[in-house]
């Protein structure tokens, strides 16, 4: 029997009992579990799924796909079997362990605390171990075996390639597989990584009490640890405790307010424009500054290397703060708002309501009576006559709402766009003024300039019933007849608006 | 800003900058309000909006500042960037002769159809590249002071004059009540009129 042989049947042998094991966690304890409970409630319904996450897809892969798998690779060549081939396309379902793994503790903890709580949920699970299938073993040890399970295999393929001859066509599947299994188990360590990073997290957040709420997805903690601050006034060593995360410096002093509440935060630095400089201070050796833009602080440490560590954790830190931040700001300053093409496909960012004293389209002033509105398409602040429409809006599943003159007219198809507001002003303020221009061919263009966007017939319409005066209502015609011969050339302009 | 708060006024104006293509407007106005700069700052599509805010002896003065987009095709869209506008900078390149030109022709426009009383300041950009400037200081402020425009040349990539020619447009700028004052605005910190508040009269629809 050849080395490869042995390991073959060593992976089938171990995953039929670890099929058996699975079947225990999830026919068994499981099961009796979901039966005892509906019967007489011990433990609260949804804790189950957190004790047992997801057992049963696993079991039920092991069960369906890779154990017969490897049985029909080994029956099918029993000299020289395809493990390779055959785990290949099963491989990468081993990611559903990452559930699991992720779970582990809580389900282990869940699992104590309610043996402990409930009496007779600890008597039926004492019942369910006492069963020979579970080997004087504890459910907990059960629970164990899915984890230890991918390492496993990784194990043994690397054993399989090394003993497998170099020209064995199975070579190259068993190598893709060997690379997915070794994805899968990094997938599984990268998050329990990421959930003790989490824990520290709130660790810190517990010993803060409530002065600052450090939550959040992307912060983690860096280093911790203790340092003295040298006195800007006098020099004098102060203990200080800093957290450095990975976007914020927190320097505490320690101290007890209450019982869970272990440091006070004396300052709060971020690290957008922290800066580490190394000291000059002559007396005090091991000393660097932190500066960012509102503080500048000296810290010292005890030893020499200390320093080191923490000024290389600092400039670490604060390299990858600023270039991950680079690329956001790069983002950030291209601040036109939404291009034409996407025009209702994405939400504006809004602008706010204080940036703009007038309304960015018309440029009227706002007043407690001509009040700002948000253009929906575009984000600007604009004034209700610039804003007399409704259009169906994509990007918020279709539903009506505000948009100002422009996104209308792109919009709705580079139609003509209305704007009574214009007409408005131009019959209350802009009237005599205007009309004496439109009479003046030189200054014509300014007119049209104000006025491309016009619907001419609407406009008079308004205005017509605005002003009763017929010499008023004349002098606004006339000025819309200008303006209706300019429009025309004007008018392959209105698919450039944007904005 | 806050004792100056305190004590002065805020006024708000609008401000436009036009230009030919490619002769810095938003890596100005980037300066100016993010204090950052990119040697390939893309180029504006329609136009861009900012604010910032200055503190001017004791009055505090905010720019709601419009970064137009300078490629031909944007032209027809300008009137409605500067319509309203209390103060333009006309930005050129001084290494580029025909933005220099065109500049000329921005300023007439605006003089013929922007408010009567606009503050016109002239920019000659890049000044950093003093060596392979094609159009001079003196062409620049002789044209200024013929048109009466405030004139600075200005680098945003040093950052020189960035900041100083927004200050003075602001000191230029008409400090008037707004109620005769049309579209422009401008408010203090106690309104004896709440009409023209606009922090009272602020909120969307």
């Amino acid at each position: 029997m050849t080395k490869c042989q042995r390991i073959a049947n060593e992976l089938l042998a171990t995953e039929k009992n670890y099929v058996e094991r699975l079947f225990l966690l999830d026919q068994i304890f499981q099961m009796e579990i979901i039966l005892a409970n509906s019967v007489k409630k011990m433990i609260p319904e949804a804790i189950i799924p957190q004790i047992f996450s997801n057992t049963k897809s696993i079991y039920l892969l092991h069960l369906n796909f890779l154990l017969p798998a490897l049985e029909k690779a080994i029956a099918s060549r029993p000299e020289a079997p395809n493990i390779g081939e055959a785990m290949m396309k099963i491989a990468p379902f081993l990611k559903m362990y990452i559930e699991y793994v992720r779970n582990f503790d809580r389900a282990r903890q869940m699992l104590l605390y309610w043996v402990d709580k409930s009496p007779k949920f600890a008597e039926l699970l004492e019942e369910l171990q006492k069963r020979p299938e579970c080997g004087l073993l504890t459910l907990q040890h059960h629970m164990l075996e899915p984890i230890q399970r991918v390492p496993r295999y990784e194990l043994m393929l690397k054993d399989y390639l090394k003993h497998l001859p170099q020209n064995s066509p199975d070579r190259k599947s068993a190598e893709i597989t060997l690379k997915l299994v070794n994805e899968a188990a990094q997938h599984s360590n990268d998050a329990m990584r990421k959930i003790e990073k989490f824990r520290s997290l709130l660790d810190v957040n517990e010993k803060l009490g409530e002065d600052i709420d450090l939550i959040s997805p992307t912060r983690e903690l860096v280093k911790e640890g203790k340092v003295m601050r040298v006195s800007a006034k006098d020099g004098t060593l102060l203990d200080r405790y800093i957290f450095l995360f990975n976007d914020l410096l927190l320097v505490c002093q320690g101290g007890t307010l209450t019982l869970s509440q272990q440091f006070r935060i004396k300052s709060k630095m971020n690290l957008d424009d922290m800066e580490i400089v190394e000291s000059n201070n002559l007396e005090i050796p091991n000393t660097f500054y932190v500066r960012c833009q509102k503080n500048s602080i000296e810290l010292h440490t005890s030893t020499d290397e200390e320093k080191d560590e923490w000024q290389s954790a600092f400039v670490r830190t604060i390299e990858d703060y600023q270039s991950k931040m680079r690329t956001t700001k790069r983002r950030m300053t291209m601040m036109h708002p939404v291009k034409t093409d996407q025009l209702g496909k994405r939400a504006p960012t809004w602008v706010k309501d204080n940036e703009t004293s007038m309304c960015m389209r018309c440029a009227a002033a706002f007043t407690t009576f001509r009040r700002r509105h948000h253009c929906r398409a575009c984000g600007l602040v604009i004034c209700r006559h610039c804003s007399t429409h409704k259009v169906t809006l994509e990007f918020s599943s279709n539903a009506e709402d505000r948009v100002c003159c422009y996104c209308f007219g792109v919009l709705t198809g580079g139609k003509t766009t209305k704007r009574s507001s214009e007409t408005k002003r131009s019959s209350e303020t802009k009237r005599p003024n205007d009309t004496k221009r439109s009479n003046d061919d030189d200054e014509d263009d300014g007119v049209v300039g104000r006025l491309t966007c016009v619907s001419i017939s609407d406009a008079t319409a308004k205005v017509d019933e605005k002003l009763k005066g017929g010499k008023l209502k004349l002098q606004v015609r006339k000025l819309a007849n200008t303006n209706k011969n300019k429009f025309n050339n004007n008018n392959n302009h209105n698919k450039l608006l944007l904005l | 800003m806050a004792s100056a708060a305190a004590t002065g006024k805020t006024f708000q104006f609008k401000l436009v900058l036009l230009g030919e293509s490619a002769v810095g407007k938003s890596s100005l106005v980037l300066r100016f309000v993010k204090g950052q700069f990119y040697e390939h700052q893309e180029s504006t599509i329609g136009a861009a909006f900012l604010t910032q805010t200055i503190n001017l002896d004791d009055m505090v003065i905010k720019f709601e500042i419009w970064d137009t987009a300078g490629q031909e095709r944007f032209h027809s869209l300008a009137p409605m960037y500067y319509r309203g506008a209390q103060a333009a900078i006309v930005v050129y390149d001084i290494t580029n002769k025909e933005s220099f030109n065109r500049a000329k022709v921005w300023i007439e426009e605006l003089q013929k159809q922007a408010s009567p009383n606009i503050v016109i300041a002239l920019a000659g950009n890049k000044n950093d590249l003093d060596t392979s400037r094609t159009t001079t200081y003196e062409e620049g402020s002789a044209f200024a002071e013929e048109n009466n425009l405030l004139f600075l040349e200005t680098s945003a990539k040093t950052a020189n004059n960035v900041n100083e020619i927004f200050m003075v447009i602001a000191k230029k700028l008409p400090k008037v009540n707004p109620t005769t004052a049309g579209p422009q605005r401008a408010q203090g910190n106690v309104d004896l009129n709440p009409q023209q508040n606009t922090q009272s009269s602020k909120g969307c629809c």
